[in-house]
């Protein structure tokens, strides 16, 4: 995969157009993030773009994914954060799951979740589309956090979940398991549990999932 | 990103996948399933080998002895070569080549290897740049003595298995128990033979403005337009260039989209020419930046059956997979469908459209319905 990095001020003026997968990477230490970028990009063994965006603006996570994807167009579109440290082949085991298991979301090995739940993913294009009437990628009023459980809970709603194990983004926080939940993302999430995510989502096993 | 721990694991994940190996196949000739060649171990003596013969082929299944490193090390004299059969076997194709089905499998990246099924000979296509796609490897295949000889050839794409459901092996099964055809071909998104009155019509929904470009497509190139809004039966709906045919076909169709590429290119209005030649065609990028042609050469298959290809025999293969996919009112719409051809009722045809519209409006968008449903339902109905 190609790296490149870009201010999220760019977002609203250019578009990239990409034949494989793009993987987006929003970025607020650009260190962190040229390490983590160049390592995924050496490791990816497919074509493809990683992007880093870098969110000076500090306006989160959720957005910055959400307009790379509005400027943007390929096949296949994922996120990733500046702490990921890629495994190898990261990229081609994951679209080989993807193709393999006709999925529409992978959650990449991120050394925590054990695929519960899609940290670091890639989803069909297509499909993530359909998703929301605005045609955002995550749904737009989460800022931090939730925004990829309610994906991982839509995508198996539709049996287009797929874990792949050995494609490995692990998630390097020394600090991750002291730093808190934002709390007005889990009452948006918890809100949103109650109409199935506008009707979506209808297996009651999959709203109790992260209740 | 990070969430509140789940009370309940996700139960669906793959199988672990061997890496890829990253082996740059560069040849233009394809090669040999690797599984006829394996590398003995070299802790074995001489290890048995099972050559299976390729699919198609009525040779039997044969035990070979392969000589392992041990044994090729040891020293002793090297006996003659016969140079007769040095020189057949140069002149010869691999062996698995001299099968009469021949079915090439093309992919462009090394991850996709993993992907491709054991009855293909695979075929990277990672330098092919042509806009034709499938169809510039089918040209090439044609002149190639890969086909030589064979009664039956195709080049399907790396995600056969995807996207039919089917194995190679089943796939190959269907053409022996289904002898006697020029051409055996599927269609891997069957929901469309209920939904849409063919698939011209269908491109109008993935393809920006495709009926309009498709209509100065065929003017130019001296086609029957009719074709575009006319009913067809599902039994004629094919995708993906899922095809094995014989020679008598691919020298048929071959020279007929050509001949049809060159008289539009012709002919074509400058500007509509450029639109035709564009990758607005795949806005979404989910084609790897496909132009209108192959999505245009694609469904040239139906037509070209339907008139020059008149005399030719052909066999829908059944995708059982795809066809489990189907809901109650997916069956329902396309039996409808296929009985209003089959009786030529425009009455029938009628309901059907009224039946299509309803399930469309239930199951897409607002947005979806008011930018689509009038652009893919003519006004009269026809038949092909």
């Amino acid at each position: 995969m190609d790296f490149e990095c870009i201010s999220a001020l760019k977002l609203s003026s250019k578009r990239w157009r990409v034949d494989g997968p793009i993987m987006v990477m929003p970025y607020t230490d650009e260190s962190l993030a040229t390490q983590a970028g160049a390592l995924a990009s050496r490791r990816s063994s497919a074509k493809g773009l990683l992007l880093g965006i870098h969110d000076q603006a500090r306006q989160g996570f959720v957005a910055c994914v959400n307009q790379a994807f509005a400027a943007s167009e390929s096949a296949w579109f994922g996120y990733m954060a500046q702490d990921a440290f890629a495994g190898r082949d990261w990229m081609a085991l994951a679209l080989q799951a993807l193709h393999k298991q006709r999925a529409v979301l992978l959650g990449f090995n991120d050394g925590k979740w054990h695929g519960a739940l899609a940290s670091f993913g890639l989803a069909s294009r297509s499909w993530a589309l359909a998703n929301y009437a605005d045609g955002a990628f995550f749904y737009s009023h989460y800022l931090r956090h939730y925004a990829d459980t309610e994906l991982t809970v839509l995508a198996h709603q539709v049996a287009g979940y797929v874990y792949q194990p050995d494609s490995v983004l692990i998630e390097v926080d020394w600090a991750k398991d002291a730093s808190p939940v934002h709390a007005p993302d889990r009452a948006m999430y918890q809100q949103r549990i109650t109409s199935g995510f506008e009707g979506k989502v209808t297996d009651p096993r999959l709203l109790a999932m992260f209740a | 990103m990070a969430s509140s721990k789940p009370k309940a694991r996700a139960n669906k994940s793959t199988k672990t996948f061997a890496k890829s190996s990253g082996e740059a196949f560069n040849t233009p000739a394809p090669v040999a399933p690797v599984a006829l060649q394996e590398p003995a171990e070299p802790e074995t003596v001489v290890e048995k080998k099972l050559i299976t013969p390729p699919p198609g082929s009525k040779a039997r299944p044969m035990v070979r002895g392969a000589p392992t490193k041990s044994v090729a090390g040891q020293k002793g004299a090297t006996p003659e070569i016969d140079s007769k059969l040095e020189h057949n076997l140069a002149k010869q194709p691999p062996r698995a080549l001299n099968s009469p089905i021949r079915i090439f499998q093309i992919y462009f990246e090394a991850w996709q290897r993993e992907l491709l099924d054991p009855a293909f000979y695979p075929l990277d296509n990672s330098r092919g740049n042509s806009e034709l796609m499938e169809f510039a490897v089918f040209e090439q295949l044609q002149k190639n003595a890969a086909t030589d000889g064979a009664s039956l050839w195709g080049a399907l794409s790396w995600r056969f298995g995807e996207k039919t459901g089917m194995q190679g092996s089943d796939w190959v099964k269907q053409i022996l128990d289904h002898p006697g055809h020029d051409v055996y071909f599927c269609n891997p998104h069957v929901h469309n033979e209920a939904i849409f009155h063919n698939m011209w019509l269908q491109g109008e929904t993935s393809h920006p403005n495709f009926i309009e470009i498709v209509k100065a497509f065929f003017l130019a190139a001296g086609l029957d337009d009719k074709e575009i809004s006319a009913l067809h039966p599902s039994s004629g709906y094919s995708a993906a260039n899922y095809f094995v045919a014989t020679p008598v076909f691919w020298g048929k169709f071959i020279p007929f989209v050509r001949k049809t590429l060159v008289a539009a290119d012709k002919k074509l209005n400058p500007t509509v020419r450029d639109i035709l030649h564009s990758k607005v065609a795949d806005d979404k990028a989910l084609h790897g930046g496909a132009t209108y042609v192959p999505f245009i050469v694609e469904r040239l298959f139906g037509y070209f059956m339907r008139t020059e290809g008149k005399d030719l025999k052909a066999y829908k293969i059944a995708l059982p997979e795809r066809e489990r996919e189907l809901n109650v009112h997916l069956k329902l719409l396309r039996e409808m469908k296929d009985v209003a051809h089959r009786t030529q009722s425009a009455w029938l045809a009628a309901c059907w459209v009224n039946y299509r519209n309803l399930y469309l409006s239930q199951t897409n968008s607002k947005a979806w319905c008011e930018k689509y449903l009038r652009l893919i339902t003519p006004t009269e109905v026809r038949f092909v």
